[in-house]
């Protein structure tokens, strides 16, 4: 088989692998004169989007899509009647390299089916991580997806040479994991999730206490010492609407994983048809806007000080799932009226972060903005807000919402209509 | 009034200085693209300009306002210069906390130039694109060498504040970087720049018809989002990509995969029965068959 036939069908089958990120990692470069490649510790870059919006920032491929398992939800499990094919460590080496020097690509994001055994397939994995780093000197950004059940030796390795390791959590619960990918085992695959975890926080710490006796002379820093495990550390992914669990239940996992793992990112990915696809699993197209109500939820929770019940209550009418009609912040606030409209120029920061419309960024140009001068309505809009949004929820010097505003019935349909409640009102 | 010729950050941070020196308000200050006719003229006024008496010897810009002007300065828009200079004026003479200030007219403008300039920077690093080229180098000794070569048109005058960045991640290759403004080149120990020019004509890179094969084949046809990629990949960009001509026949075509996959799929099902046998037999085979090594 050529190597086009080879990517087009290896390409194919990593494309349900929702993670595509290239941030986080170190600051590196190849001014050493050797190699190719650079990263850096803040957010990565997209080199390109698919038509369906998703950002290709690395060549995202698997080594071999056969597989010994059978995970009715994949497009790669041994049932499957799809074309198979299989990359030479090499063919992968040399794809990595020709892609990246023309700049169509931040690294390499490798997994594979399950090949004979699960470790036999790591070594392979970690063949590839360390064939780049080592021979070619490649600087850029390597990603491996782990196999579950692998040797906690190999996982050792694997961050060696990789900036980020993930293992998939694949489904939110016990049950539906062991109804739909029978083979895979949720206490081998947290107990993997622990050991990256371990070592990632070793070497932070090997490294800090490095920083701290920097008064030792250079020479006496081993090989050993500079490296750093895995340093954009670990994600995973979990599939949506395979099985039947609700969006607290997913939720409340994620909130699990980011506490107990230290997660970087938790991804969800909205079960998608796939071809010749399992009779077990619901034909329909993805639910793309639960996946995006998920990421809205999650972001919520990490970085707003929002708890998973808050946004996602079971005991609400719509019993632990999202609204899907508008964004998880608004629908708090459709439920919560009574606390609002806050007052621009008084609330603390944790108050004007629960306002739809205001972000972090916006939050904190009101705080700086405010020590200058009390805030009017218009210096909203200035700050990069939305005003179309806000106008009900906040109250200014000059500005209050119109009264009663908060209590009418049909609130919501306003804002779903995508229209200004304000124009409405006035 | 004084009329001052200005090309560049640096140039305008020493004029500036002198004008801040002598307390000459911006509404004073004509800023100028240099025209190679009026060069005298121009330094007419330079002279005049310096007779003034200096009545502030050491006019103090916060280092933050620096950092930030040095990129504005590369916004294509004439009024960039007037704009940095009525702002060091007020830094200097009214309020050195002017930048916190973000809900003033100046500053926000300045903050939203600055967005845009990050943003074509990012764009820029993201989809310049590089095509191989074999080139025969006498002074290298084995004579050919891998030349890397992108044709890119920026919105603003950024060159020279991306090229660090393809620096330290392609320090070890040659290449170069054209554009409509301004050139780079790379040779592995010196970057040096050249006038623009005009589009060159087109290379072959063989390695792009792999690169189209991996973007026609990591798109899911089953999620086709086209406006959230536009708002990322803008048309204005599409032109110089090389896999955006594959764009629209994979955006046509969504519909009717999608529906193949859900719809049509039943009828080339197995039984269970068969499809459970069929699962045992080929991980029989792939667990006991070494020969996959080879495939
Ligand atoms: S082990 Fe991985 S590749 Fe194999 S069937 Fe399960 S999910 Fe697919």
């Amino acid at each position: 088989m050529n190597l086009q036939n080879k990517l087009a069908i290896l390409a194919d089958a990593a494309k349900y692998d929702a993670s595509c990120a290239s941030s986080g990692s170190i600051k590196r470069d190849s001014r050493t004169g050797k190699g190719v490649g650079s990263t850096s510790s803040g957010m990565g870059i997209c080199h390109s989007y698919a038509p369906d919006g998703r950002c290709i920032s690395l060549l995202k491929i698997l080594l071999t899509n056969f597989c010994i398992y059978d995970c009715s939800y994949c497009v790669n499990r041994a049932s499957s009647q799809i074309e198979r094919a299989r990359f030479t460590v090499d063919e992968v080496v040399k794809l990595t390299l020709d892609f990246y020097k023309r700049n169509y690509i931040e690294g390499l994001f490798l997994s594979s089916g399950i090949i004979r055994s699960s470790d036999y397939t790591m070594e392979k994995l970690v063949d590839i991580a360390r064939t780049l780093r080592e021979v070619h000197h490649f600087r850029g950004y390597i990603h491996l997806k782990t196999i579950p059940d692998a040797s906690s030796e190999l996982l050792h390795q694997a961050g060696l040479y990789a900036d980020r390791l993930s293992i998939n959590i694949e489904l939110p619960s016990k049950q539906s994991l062991a109804l739909y990918a029978p083979e895979k085992n949720p206490v081998t695959i947290h107990r993997s999730m622990g050991t990256l975890k371990e070592h990632i926080d070793e070497s932070k710490e090997s490294h800090q206490q490095q920083k701290k006796a920097k008064s030792i002379p250079k020479a006496k820093k081993t090989h050993q010492q500079k490296i750093v495990y895995s340093p954009a550390g670990q994600s995973t992914q979990m599939i949506v609407g395979a099985d039947a669990s609700t969006d607290n239940k997913i939720l409340t996992l994620a909130n699990h994983l980011y506490g107990k793992y230290q997660m970087r990112r938790v991804y969800y990915s909205a079960f998608s048809p796939i071809p010749d696809s399992s009779q077990t699993l619901p034909l329909q197209a993805p639910p793309l806007l639960r996946e995006h109500r998920l990421y809205q939820a999650d972001w919520l929770i990490r970085f707003y000080g929002f708890s998973v019940d808050e946004i996602s209550s079971p005991n609400t009418r719509h019993s632990g799932m999202l609204d899907l009609d508008v964004d998880p912040k608004l629908a708090w606030a459709l439920e919560n009226r009574h606390v609002f409209p806050v007052d621009i120029n008084r609330a603390p920061l944790e108050m004007l972060l629960r306002v739809p419309g205001i972000g972090t960024i916006g939050a904190n140009r009101i705080i700086q903005s405010r020590r200058f001068k009390r805030l009017r309505y218009s210096d909203l809009s200035k700050c990069g807000l939305s005003v179309k949004k806000l106008a009900l929820f906040v109250e200014t010097m000059d500005y209050s919402p119109p009264p009663k505003s908060l209590e009418m019935e049909n609130l919501k349909n306003h804002f779903m209509k995508g229209d200004s409640p304000q124009i409405a009102l006035f | 009034m004084v009329v001052i010729e200005v090309d560049g950050f640096e140039q305008w941070r020493s004029h500036s200085r002198e004008l801040l020196k002598r307390k000459i308000s911006p509404e004073k200050v004509t800023w100028c693209q240099p025209r190679s006719q009026q060069t005298l003229l121009v330094g007419d006024s330079d002279q005049q300009l310096l007779m003034q008496p200096v009545v502030c010897e050491n006019p103090k810009i916060p280092r933050q306002f620096l950092s930030i002007a040095q990129q504005v300065a590369c916004y294509r828009d004439d009024t960039r210069w007037s704009l940095l200079y009525s702002i060091a004026w007020r830094l200097v003479f009214e309020d050195k906390y002017l930048l916190n200030h973000k809900v003033d007219p100046q500053v926000s403008a300045l903050f939203t130039m600055r967005k845009s300039i990050g943003r074509d920077k990012h764009k820029m690093e993201a989809f310049v694109r590089f095509r191989q080229i074999n080139i025969f180098d006498e002074s290298d000794h084995d004579g050919n060498v891998e030349y890397y070569l992108s044709w890119f048109e920026p919105q603003h005058y950024i060159l020279p504040l991306v090229t660090p960045f393809f620096v330290k991640r392609f320090y070890n290759m040659h290449w170069s970087i054209l554009t409509p403004d301004t050139c780079a080149h790379w040779d592995t120990k010196n970057l040096t720049y050249t006038q623009g020019v005009s589009k060159p004509s087109d290379t072959v890179d063989k390695l792009e018809e792999l690169w189209k094969v991996y973007y026609a084949n990591i798109f899911n046809p089953a999620r086709l989002k086209l406006k959230a990629m536009q708002s990322e990949m803008p048309k204005k960009y599409w032109k110089n990509l090389p896999e955006a001509p594959l764009i629209a026949e994979l955006s046509r075509s969504a519909g009717k995969r999608t529906h193949i996959m859900i719809n049509e799929q039943e009828t080339t099902q197995n039984s269970k029965i068969s499809q459970s046998r069929y699962v045992q037999k080929s991980q029989k085979i792939l667990r006991n068959n070494r020969d996959i090594d080879n495939i």
